[in-house]
This record gives C-alpha cells, structure tokens and sequence, in this order.
C-alpha cells in the first residue's frame, strides 16, 4: 500500500508517472499543488488527484493551434488537475 | 438538490467508419458524493451524410478504471457553487478504456447536424455513480462512431454531484 497524503496537503511531484493515469501524458515532475482526492483505492500505489497551483494549457489532436481568423495562438485546453501516484509526491 | 456541472469537448470520430473511440470519461473520487450524468448530447458537424451514434458505459465494480486523456475540470452552472468532486477526461490525450464495460445507452445523432441527446426525466432516472470508499461502479465512459471516419462531433455532458 502506498503512501497516503491527506485531503488538502500542499504537495509535489517528484517523479514522472511509472503508470498511466489521468490528466496529461507529459511529465509534471516539478509541479506543485494540493491533494484534493484518491482515486483507485484497491491498486497498491494509491493515485492522488491534485489540483495545481499553477494549471498549464495543452492541445488536443484536433485542435487548432492558430485562429483562422486572426492567426493568434490559441491557448489550448486548460488542465487544472492531474492524476499522481503517492510513490511520486513528496 | 444536486450541484450541476457541464463539460464540453470537440471531439472527431475514429478514423475507421463505424469504430468507436473513447472519447469523455469520469470517475468519483473516494468517499465522494453520488454521481448522476443529466445530460448527455452529441452534434455532428459534417458536410457528409450519415449516421452516428454516442454511447455511455458503466465500468462495473472491480473493473480496471480508465486511464489517461486530458484532465477537464466541469464548469459549475451556479458560479458560486463548489467545484465537482468528480474528475474527468476528454480524448486530446488518448483514453484507454476500462475493463467491464456495460452499455447503458446510446444516442443517434446525423453527421449533418442533426443533434442527438438524452436528459433523465428524474434524477432517480440517470445513470449514477455511487461514492464511497470504493465508488461503484468504477467509472462512466463515453464514446462515439459514425458511418464515415473522422467526423466533428461536439460532446456535452450534463453532470449532478448529491441527490
């Protein structure tokens, strides 16, 4: 059973993901914020939902990266929370 | 009452005809409040004639959850209410499915445009996620296909945290 960080604790993530969950496909190693969750209770490294202090932007397959109108960057989707198992926060 | 959300997503159709693609998906946090999906509509965006459909799936207990896609926080429709307890994921990154699967509907809309979508007539009526130590069942999982590959199709999801 892994480490378990409670409800509200300001943690960071120390390590890229060894599995795949939910939120992004990048490595947020670095990236600071408080638990707000769990989810998968049962698996043997307990995953935490954390909510960033500091959300960041990524684009979908589909989406533009330019406005066709005005040829500005488009921002992309807002991400303000990723997925995290407890062997990767401290 | 319950809290309600929104999310919305711009997806595209498999690159197969008629093959389905992940393309939204929730689950509850542990000991969260119950999960109910009020709303679940689908709009086609197509110059080319056709079928599609969007489907909604339970994961039943003890399933493997979902994983990956890109985090998607839902919207409040009262802007003071609290933010959902539920995560959820649109297909920008790729969505691995659960295991068990159940489908619960499905909702036909045409690739031209014309919208497709379901709204319980209860809340009793919608498709609910029980909270929990271990909520059940594990997730809620949407998808779509068409007949022809790679259509637009605008996703959103209506969502009610507490009963």
């Amino acid at each position: 059973m892994g480490t378990l960080f409670p409800v509200g604790k300001k943690v960071k993530i120390i390590a890229r993901s060894p599995v795949k969950v939910a939120g992004s496909g990048d490595d947020h190693t670095g990236k600071t914020g408080k638990v707000r969750g769990y989810t998968d209770l049962a698996k043997d490294d307990i995953i935490h939902v954390i909510d960033l202090d500091e959300p960041f932007f990524v684009h979908g397959p589909n989406d533009p990266k330019f406005d066709p109108m005005s040829g500005v960057a488009t921002q992309g989707n807002r991400v303000d929370w990723i997925e995290v198992p407890a062997s990767c926060l401290s | 009452m319950p809290y309600f959300y929104d999310l919305e997503f711009a997806s595209t159709t498999n690159a197969t005809p008629s093959t389905e693609t992940t393309q939204m998906a929730g689950k509850q946090v542990a000991a969260g409040a119950v999960l109910g999906l009020y709303g679940f509509i689908l709009a086609g965006r197509s110059l080319t004639a056709g079928g599609g459909a969007g489907r909604t799936k339970t994961n039943t207990a003890g399933g493997t959850v979902f994983s990956g896609g890109t985090a998607q926080t839902p919207t409040t429709k009262e802007p003071r209410a609290p933010a959902a307890q539920s995560t959820w994921v649109n297909g920008g990154t790729a969505i691995t499915a659960g295991t068990t699967l159940l489908v619960r509907n499905s909702v036909g809309f045409a690739q031209t445009g014309g919208t497709g979508g379901l709204q319980p007539i209860t809340p009793q009526a919608a498709v609910q996620v029980e909270g929990g130590t271990t909520p059940n069942p594990v997730d809620i999982e949407f998808t779509n296909l068409s007949s022809t590959a790679s259509i637009a199709c605008d996703i959103t999801l209506e969502i009610g945290e507490g009963l």
